[in-house]
């Protein structure tokens, strides 16, 4: 694959900036469960993006049941993730198609039947290495629901990890089953690197013996029987930051969620995550999709899209003080 | 798993910074047990009932420690010392600058948070050992004498333990022999106390949080003075058989506070406008003339230099 001979970014982005040599970086929105609004918040992300003037793309892996494109008020796309997959494309950039929203670009994902399980091992690779290379200085992929092991990967792929979750017991639920299977996913793609597959193999075998209930004391148990090892399994799943967003929410316990959902993490996988904010439960969601128009662009003004425009900047200065509007 | 004692940290338990000030402490603390109780969405799913509750109670004890200044800075202290044993000294820094050196007498009082909410929940929120003192006996005035800071109030030990069940209003919260904790509010216990008056002998003065037995010559002592000190307070609290605990859980006022005030300890008080109303509180509380007690002790605190350069004086 070779993605040096990509156009001119001008060409994709013609107001938005110029990328110069900057890294990618990519913000991946999961959250396990199907009707979130992981679509709806992964396109309000990258619109308020553009307005502080940054160029993105959107992707949209939600393979098989793509719809990203309506979110944004699109037409069907011409060109595909499936022609970049199957190889008829190149390269990324030949399947981003530039929108009426100065500075976002969109890859669809939408347009036939391939789903996101068909996606092999060195397809997947290749596309994640290609999401590096694209010419944005920011990348926002939108993830499908489900645990699947091609869906994890993309995820860890990201550099913010968002979770997006709804203050519903059965979104919860399926929140915190994504954030285990990731983070089981991210301990094998470690152990596996670094060559402790036998000690974790060890310590789960005997783990009612050892009080080993969660990856907290997993890792633990192995920072105590083998340092070493430990240190190095430290540093590898320290970059598994996750930052939950609550979406739909409608009462002060609702907010408070957020905050428990933080600790719960801490206490479970031992590793911080971060409150990122809420987005209020707001009848102008399903009224914008109705028109199918962004609702940042149908309604700029209102408190939603405050909410959202807080986010991002949390998101793109982590280390300032977070503050939810 | 997270019981195992050697790997409890309570700045962890609690997840606050270990220079995290006070009122942070208890945010933290009010929001744990939110989200570890057992009818959080956000919890059933990861923690088993079990676990839950081996946390709560791990957030409990923690904050039994981090919620008391005493406490805290000793803690600090441990731990300290045993990160320095293990080399890593970076890791816990002070809470706040140098902390004198850990007097014994703040070791000495019971393990609660500063910011006490009555709850009959929680032993040692009242001094549920103490009976109030009735005339069915003759009470020994206890000699005043006496070490300033017993863990033990006072009275308990002058007080024989047969004595007639008339419970103070606190105690009977206490215990749930009356319908609500509300009846700790002091108005309520005045009136209680009230109707109890037809059965008082003479010699039983009584004060908002109790009755006591009374000595002429400290009471005339108590009425000419008008320089109220630390110590003086302290005596007139011994004298009319208030603990520190029912003092604390009656004005609101920190248990470290009135300490620090009785034992004339002016640099572990906080700001002018927040010392006068501690003063006027136990002035009340312990049925003195308040006025007197603010004027005297407030010179006395400015004299001692304490707000020298601050707050305008």
């Amino acid at each position: 694959m070779n993605d040096n001979n990509t156009p001119n970014p001008f060409k994709l982005n013609p107001k938005g900036p110029v990328k110069t040599g900057m890294p990618t970086t990519i913000w991946a929105v999961g959250g396990g469960k199907g009707g979130i609004g992981k679509s709806f918040i992964s396109s309000s992300l990258a619109i308020c993006l553009t307005r502080m003037g940054k160029s993105v793309t959107l992707v949209d892996l939600d393979l098989g049941s793509a719809n990203l494109h309506t979110c944004l008020g699109l037409k069907i796309p011409q060109q595909t993730l499936s022609d970049f997959i199957s190889g008829r494309a190149q390269n990324l950039s030949q399947v981003s198609a530039p929108t009426e929203i100065p500075g976002l670009s969109f890859i669809s994902g939408f347009n036939d039947a391939l789903n996101i399980a068909d996606l092999d091992r060195d397809n997947k690779q290749r596309l994640i290495r290609a999401l590096r290379t694209i010419q944005t200085p920011y990348v926002i992929l939108d993830l499908g629901a489900g645990t699947s092991e091609n869906t994890l990967d993309f995820f860890l792929a990201a550099d913010q990890k968002i979770i997006a979750v709804t203050p519903e017991p059965t979104s919860i639920e399926n929140a915190y089953r994504f954030m285990k299977s990731s983070f089981y996913r991210k301990l094998r793609l470690a152990e596996s690197e670094l060559g402790i597959q036998s000690l974790i193999e060890t310590a789960m075998d005997s783990k009612n013996q050892l009080g080993i209930k969660s990856p907290a004391d997993l890792i633990r148990y192995i920072s105590e029987t083998n340092p070493q090892a430990g240190a190095r399994l430290n540093d590898k799943i320290a970059d598994f930051n996750m930052q939950l967003l609550l979406n739909q929410v409608r009462t002060r316990q609702d907010i408070e969620l957020g905050h428990s959902m933080k600790s719960v993490c801490k206490k479970y996988f031992g590793i911080e995550s971060e409150y990122l904010g809420y987005i209020d439960h707001d009848n102008a969601v399903w009224q914008s999709l109705r028109k199918r128009r962004p609702l940042v662009i149908e309604y700029p003004y209102s408190s939603i899209v405050g909410q959202f425009l807080g986010i991002t900047k949390n998101l793109l200065n982590p280390t300032t003080l977070r503050a939810v509007i | 798993m997270l019981g195992t004692k050697n790997h409890v940290n309570y700045y962890e338990v609690l997840e606050v910074a270990y220079d995290a000030p006070q009122h942070e402490v208890h945010k933290a603390y009010t929001r744990a047990k939110a989200t570890y109780a057992q009818d959080n969405p956000a919890l059933y799913s990861m923690f088993t009932r079990d676990e839950a509750r081996d946390l709560l109670k791990l957030i409990e004890e923690a904050y039994s420690v981090l919620g008391n200044h005493g406490l805290r800075r000793n803690y600090d202290d441990s731990l300290q010392k045993s990160t320095t044993s293990r080399g890593n000294l970076a890791s816990v820094p002070r809470t706040s600058g140098t902390p004198p050196p850990m007097q014994a007498e703040e070791a000495d009082h019971n393990a609660l948070p500063d910011f006490m909410v009555p709850d009959p929940s929680i032993p040692g929120s009242f001094d549920e050992a103490q009976p109030i003192p009735t005339y069915s006996r003759p009470i020994e005035v206890t000699t005043l004498t006496e070490p300033p800071r017993q863990t033990q109030p006072v009275a308990a030990t002058s007080v024989s333990q047969g004595s007639a069940k008339l419970m103070d209003p606190i105690h009977a919260a206490a215990t749930g022999k009356r319908e609500s904790i509300l009846v700790t509010n002091a108005e309520f216990t005045v009136r209680q106390r009230e109707s109890d008056l037809p059965l008082m002998p003479p010699d039983t003065g009584k004060c908002p949080l109790g009755t006591y037995k009374i000595d002429n010559e400290i009471e005339a002592e108590i009425a000419a003075r008008t320089e109220f000190d630390g110590p003086f307070l302290q005596r007139v609290r011994v004298y009319k058989q208030v603990s520190l605990e029912k003092l604390s859980v009656a004005s609101r006022i920190g248990k470290t506070y009135l300490i620090a005030l009785e034992s004339n300890d002016f640099k572990n008080l906080p700001a002018p406008v927040f010392l006068r109303g501690f003063l006027v509180q136990m002035g009340k509380q312990l049925g003195i003339d308040e006025n007197k007690v603010v004027t005297s002790y407030m010179n006395l605190a400015k004299a001692s230099g304490k707000y020298a350069g601050k707050y305008g004086s």
